[in-house]
């Protein structure tokens, strides 16, 4: 059992790392950047592998709150629908205080299909809907 | 150089994206208000708390507040008690507020449910207008990206101001909100 090897998830994630070196220096020369875009602020899916299962754990970026009304989802390449959930929740019961988990059986090498989140962005009041394709090597124990 | 060049090519998309000023959160706000462009016309089929759908064309006269929201949205239910109090406020004087409730997830999430739409409108005490755009079309159809949104058209059906985020009753943002409204009316 290895619960402490996570994998990270979104293999759009490296590209956006690189594009967000070129768009901070594009920010700097243009003074655009006043405020967070919380669509460069994804989560991120973190899978650990649990005997016969994995965990899914999903952690938003700071600034960037998931939630609790709408639990995220993780719609599997099979058609299968997983919801992630905590017992966690903010006093006003809107947004997870810690992150939502899900435990899954998964056949095969790899973790295809489609999370949904909604995400608010803290001190903004507003939310969104990020709609992520996940498609990532399952971690062996 | 060739690390540079995704930065050179964003170059004219954020001098755009930082002219658009929020669809008219930013503080500055002009004491005038905007020249509009047209509002597109809504096809919704399903409402609550209306009779017979409601068109664009047969509010012509009227101002019009498009809310864009889902329930299972906290900040859309937070900023329910202002809308409540300027659809109270304005109604009788030319302002109808629409709600146009647009799910978030797909249909398993449960916000497509007419009988759970009913239940939260129920439960927020909203008695104006409200459309269900499961489809997200009406969404789609005014360019709108985040919940809470508003739409305000004035009475020749001119989208006049464009805005998104939680407000509170008498906050700085409500009081902008009604300052708008009263512009339009007065129109």
């Amino acid at each position: 059992m290895n619960l402490r090897r996570p994998a990270r998830y979104r293999p759009v994630r490296a590209r956006w790392h690189s594009s967000a070196v070129s768009l901070f220096a594009a920010c700097l020369f243009l003074g655009a950047c006043a405020s967070t875009d919380p669509e460069s602020e994804p989560v991120s899916l973190i899978v650990t592998h649990g005997g016969e299962r994995y965990g899914l754990r999903l952690v938003a970026a700071g600034g960037v709150r998931i939630n609790a009304r709408l639990k995220p989802v993780l719609e599997l390449g099979d058609g299968a629908i997983v919801r992630l959930d905590s017992r966690s929740i903010t006093p006003d019961s809107a947004y997870f205080a810690e992150p939502p988990v899900a435990s899954i059986a998964v056949s095969g090498q790899r973790l295809t299909g489609t999370l949904r989140v909604s995400v608010c962005v803290e001190n903004a009041s507003y939310c969104q809907s990020l709609i992520l394709p996940v498609d990532q090597a399952l971690p062996r124990s | 150089m060739r690390r540079f060049l995704p930065a050179v090519l964003l170059l004219p998309v954020i001098a755009l994206a930082s002219g658009r000023s929020d669809k008219g959160e930013s503080a500055s706000s002009p004491p005038v208000a905007p020249a509009g462009r047209p509002a597109p016309a809504w096809k919704n089929t399903q409402w609550l708390n209306a009779d017979a759908p409601m068109s664009l064309e047969s509010l012509r006269g009227r101002v019009v507040l498009l809310n864009f929201w889902v329930f299972t949205c906290y900040n859309c239910t937070n900023t329910v008690p202002a809308l409540k109090v300027i659809d109270r406020q304005y109604r009788d004087r030319g302002l109808t507020l629409i709600g146009i409730h647009t799910p978030e997830f797909p249909p398993y999430g449960g916000e497509h449910d007419r009988n759970n739409v009913a239940a939260a409108l129920r439960k927020e005490g909203i008695r104006y207008a409200n459309a269900q755009d499961n489809d997200r079309k009406t969404w789609d159809l005014y360019g709108i990206r985040y919940w809470p949104s508003y739409v305000l058209i004035d009475k020749r059906g001119q989208i006049r101001y464009e805005g998104y985020g939680e407000f509170h009753v008498d906050d700085r943002w409500h009081r902008e909100w009604n300052r708008r409204i009263e512009v339009l009316l007065a129109e």
